[in-house]
Parts: structure tokens; sequence; C-alpha cells
């Protein structure tokens, strides 16, 4: 699993996925997660599905934390899945999207520095009406997340995921913490996505292990950030690394945006891959006749 | 192909690909500026792609008609055999789609080396698999004099039509595309006892495999930019294994005089020879990837065995 310090990493903008295997490293990173949101004056919404709402209390006191006057001062909440997404009997995506939304808000009026989410993700296997769209929801909460007033740690037992699973699920997150992530190297998420008053800025490193959460965000830019008639600015000075998947949805985001969107910041190498994306289609040319 | 009740008759396929023997410049000069006024006297887009010096013997034989012709160094441009395909000739069709084109290409030269050659090879069979049917006349000249005996034969196995310049006559010995691309299959050298290996299983081994490419590539005196190239196309050839395969494969990289060298091996098999040379339509990634590793590349070696596929790219460094 991934070793606790990890969750030390994170920062307002961030949506990880993050795996573990041992209940007891579980509750270190929790607790960890949870002083860090503390002392950096957010709210910390916690979402269990693996304790005992007031035992996780108990325990995290052990490991130091004043959960106990945070709760009461509703700076900590702790709640169980069953009472948040599957509220309804159902798992309802639209639903949980708006519910973010709304717990942002909230959090921002009540004089937070942010809001900081950790959600156990383990009542997924069970067979809940509307969890096939799991992927599709994690996807759509980063255009919440990289807004950067909220941070989520998705925790998904690894005991009760397929690794197939897991990659699936990964997919839609910008960074995922798995195997001994944290435990050689310092570990952060791969991409850090974080929205910008004229768009989105990226930084860190696009490949197939966070194809759907960027694929989605880039999807949706141009509805998301209220510029007006300004152009929408994907700053991409910060990428250290896009893979062809990449780079594709970031021609394909400039292209269906009809002159809306435009990139800042490309190395000479992504200039390069843009143009090699940017080849003519061979059956668009032959349909009109096009000679370059 | 007609519709209606009789049987209509195969339409012949307007493509040729010719292989030109000769033995001294001058008929190499002739040869192919015959072949390129044909094109222009028939009013169709003409392309030389050959290596260094040899399109100035061309030029000087064309004249003034020099000037309607696109010339390319195929030293350059065509270093990487698995890149002529798509980005020289194929590219060449596009950009003149719906005209006939005609294109002189010179993959194999005295100077190839031995590990260069079965590229080369193979790449002169799969042309007749990537343009069957398409209105293109491509002409490749053999030096007979200069190349190894072996590489004048097989010039007959991978052209239909072989030409002296003065007759042309059908191949006897010209072999099904798949078929002589295969024979041209050939295993490679053992890396050295030396190299860095290192295996990856999932996706999220990415990212820590080219954190250690990239370690190696700077090590081996590449550029930053070529260290950003040489990354993508690994990257993209482990993503495949990752995905095709599901068990994932084993990276082994190399420094050797003049190169680095970056080796896949995976457990999956390519089903389709003409995977990196014929870019698929814009939704297939997949595809796309491995024309990709043949931009990047200056060589790549495909190796199919009972194992698995091993995927050798050179990189040039100083």
């Amino acid at each position: 699993m991934a070793d606790p310090t990890t969750v030390d990493a994170l920062s307002l903008g961030d949506h990880v996925c993050w795996t573990f295997d041992d209940h007891e490293r579980h509750l270190e990173a929790l607790a960890r997660f949870v002083r860090a949101g503390l002392a950096q004056d957010q709210k910390v919404l916690y979402l269990t599905d693996t304790f005992l709402p007031a035992a996780f209390l108990a325990a995290v006191e052990t490991y130091g934390v004043d959960a106990d006057d945070a709760r009461r001062s509703g700076r900590l909440v702790v709640s169980t899945a069953d009472e948040s997404y599957l509220a309804r009997g159902a798992f309802d995506p639209e639903q949980a999207l708006r519910g973010w939304t709304t717990a942002v808000e909230e959090a921002r009026r009540q004089g937070y520095a942010g809001l900081r989410v950790a959600a156990d993700m383990g009542w997924t296997v069970r067979p809940i009406p509307g969890i096939d769209r799991l992927a599709w929801y994690e996807a759509q909460a980063n255009r919440i997340f990289s807004q950067g007033e909220a941070l989520a740690l998705c925790c998904y037992d690894r005991r009760l995921f397929t690794a197939r699973e897991l990659e699936r699920v990964g997919m839609a997150h910008p960074g995922t913490a798995q195997a001994d992530a944290g435990s050689g190297d310092e570990w952060r998420p791969l991409l850090r996505m974080r929205r910008t008053s004229t768009g989105l800025s990226l930084s860190g490193e696009a490949d197939m292990t966070n194809r759907d959460a960027l694929a989605t965000v880039l999807r949706h830019l141009v509805e998301d950030v209220p510029t007006g008639n300004d152009p929408v600015v994907v700053d991409v000075s910060g990428l250290t690394f896009a893979d062809l998947g990449a780079a594709r949805a970031l021609a394909s985001a400039v292209t269906s945006s009809g002159g809306r969107m435009r990139l800042e910041g490309s190395g000479p190498f992504l200039v390069d891959l843009l143009a090699f994306l940017d080849q003519p289609d061979e059956e668009a040319a032959t349909a009109d006749g096009r000679v370059a | 192909m007609s519709a209606g009740a009789s049987p209509a008759l195969p339409e012949a396929d307007p493509f040729e690909h010719i292989g030109l023997l000769y033995s001294a410049p001058g008929d190499y000069a002739e040869g192919c500026a015959a072949f390129a006024r044909r094109g222009l006297e028939a009013g169709d887009p003409v392309l030389v792609a050959v290596p260094g010096g040899n399109g100035s013997l061309i030029r000087e034989r064309l004249g003034d008609r020099a000037a309607e012709v696109r010339f390319a160094d195929m030293a350059v441009a065509g270093r990487n055999p698995g890149r002529i395909i798509p980005r020289v000739l194929l590219d060449f069709a596009r950009r003149n789609a719906g005209r006939r084109v005609w294109i002189i290409g010179e993959p194999i030269w005295p100077g190839r080396s031995a590990v260069e050659y079965p590229a080369c090879a193979a790449h002169e069979a799969l042309i007749n698999a990537a343009f069957a049917g398409r209105d293109a006349a491509i002409l490749c000249p053999y030096d007979t004099t200069g190349l190894d005996p072996d590489a004048v034969r097989d010039s007959h196995r991978t052209h239909p039509i072989m030409s002296d310049g003065t007759a042309s006559w059908e191949s006897p010995d010209y072999t099904d595309p798949a078929e002589a691309a295969a024979l041209f299959d050939r295993p490679l050298p053992p890396p050295p006892p030396g190299a860095h290996r290192e295996g990856f299983a999932s996706l999220t081994d990415l990212a820590p495999l080219r954190a250690s490419l990239a370690r190696h590539a700077g090590a081996a005196g590449l550029a930053p930019k070529r260290v950003a190239e040489v990354l993508m196309a690994v990257n993209e050839l482990a993503a495949n294994a990752v995905e095709h395969t599901g068990s994932g494969g084993t990276l082994t990289v190399w420094a050797e005089p003049g190169a680095l060298v970056c080796q896949i091996d995976d457990t999956g098999h390519i089903r389709d020879p003409l995977a990196g040379r014929v870019p698929p339509e814009r939704s297939h990634e997949r595809g796309h990837g491995l024309v990709l590793v043949n931009e990047l590349a200056d060589l790549v070696r495909w190796h199919d065995h009972a194992g698995g596929t091993t995927t050798r790219l050179y990189v040039t460094r100083p």
C-alpha cells in the first residue's frame, strides 16, 4: 500500500486515488490527513466505510489529533458512505457532484481556507444501482477539485478491487498512490490541474494513469471557465511529460473550442508533437481535394 | 468494380513498385531521370527521396525540369527505415490526394549498417502492402557493385517489377509482402551484460520507468529535447505492452558507441505487419503510438519470437 506519509504531499486542488490494504496504516494516513487539514484551517470531512465514526475519532486521538474538539466545533465531520453517497439508496453521481460543489461553497462561507475530503470507496463494490458510473463520476469530480478550493483523497482498499478495476478508476484521478508509493522517493501526485483566472494550469506528468481526468477537465474547460469572450488559456509550462494521448487531448480541446482555447508555455518537444498530430487526415484530404 | 450482372474483370492494380539495378553513376542518373520525366510528362507530382549527393546526379540530368520535382534527403527523412512509408511515401501521396504520384525512393545504400539492413529490407517488402491499390509508382535504385550481393538478391523478392534501365521484367522471386517482411525479421544480438534492466507491470510503473530512462539517456549525452523524445517513444511501447499483454514487460537500456539503445520485451505479438507504418484513422491511438515511435527513433528493429516481441530503438548520441 501507499506509505501513510504520501498524504502529506497533498494540496488544495488535488484529487488522488489512494490505495491501502492494511487498516492500521490506513488509520495512520487518515490521522496525518486530518491533522494537516486542521493545521491549515481547512474543513475536514471523512466519509468512512472502514471504521465506525466514533471509533475513528477515538483512534485518531491516539495519534495526537484533537479530534473531539474539532468535531464539536464542526471543523471535522466524520460520516459514512451510507449517510452520504447512498443516502437515497442508489448512487446518483450528478447528485454527488452537486453535493461537492455545495460543500465547497459552504466551507468557504464558513471561513475555512478550503475543504479537505477523504472518502473510503469500499462501498462501491456492493451491488448498488448507478455504481457502473463510478469512473465517470470520479473523472467529472476533477472539474470541481481543480478549482483549487478543495482536495480529495479517494481511499480504495486493494483487497476489494482487481488490479484492472483500480487501474481504470485510477485514470480518473490526476494522481494515484499505490504499491510502495512514498516508501522510497518522495511522492507527489503525478499531475496537478489547477484552474486559473483565465483557464487552467497543468504541472507534472500526463500519461495513461491520469488520462480520463485530464481529458474530462479539458473537454469542459471552455464551459467551466467564466472568461466571457476572452480566450481560455491552458498553461502547460509546468508539464514535464505528456504522452501521445495527453497531447491528443490537448490538441482536440483546442480544435473543438473553435478558437476560444489556446496553449501557453509549450516546450519545443510539445510543439513538435502537436505538429505531428496535426498532419492532414487522409480521408478529409481526399474528400476536399486539398493539396498541401 | 462493376455491380452489374456481367462478370467484372479484376481491375489492374495501378501501383507499380520497381527495383532499378544499376552499376555506374551515369546509369543511376539516367534511369532515375527517365522515371521522373515519365511522371512529369503525365503532369503528375514527382518526389525524389535519395541519400545525400545522389539527388544532385538526378537534378543535373533533369535540367530545368528539376524545378518541378520535390527532393528529400533519404539519409535524413528515411534514416529510420520504419519512418519512410508513413512520413515520406504516404505523406507525399496524401498531399497529392486524387493524383498519381511518382516517387524515387532509395532506402538501401552501401553505407547502411548490418543492424539497419533488415529494417530496410522489411520496409521494401511492406511498401507492397501499404500501397496496394494506390495510384502510385515507386522506383528503388539498387547499386549492384556497391551493395552486398544479398541485398541485391533480396531486391528481387521485394519488387514485383525489376529493371536495368533498358528492359524491365516481372520478378520471378517476388514474395508476398508479409512473408517477405518475416524473412527479414532476424534475431537481434543480445544486450551487453552491463545493460540496465527494469521490469514494469502496470501503468503506474511507467512514471518511475521514465525517470530512470531519463537518467540513462542524460548520462549517454543526449540533449534534453532528445531525452524527451526517447521518453515519449519508450513510454508508448511500454504502455502498449501493459495494455495488450496485461503483464507488462522489461526495458533494457545501454549505450553503444554512437547510440543509446532501448529495448522493450513483452509477451505480446503484433498481428498487423503495417503497424507503425500506416497511420490508422485518427481515433485509434495505438497505431499512432507506433508511428510516433518510428518518427522519433533513428532506427527501430522489431523481432517477433515464440516468447513475444522485442522492440529495439537506436537513438544517435554524440
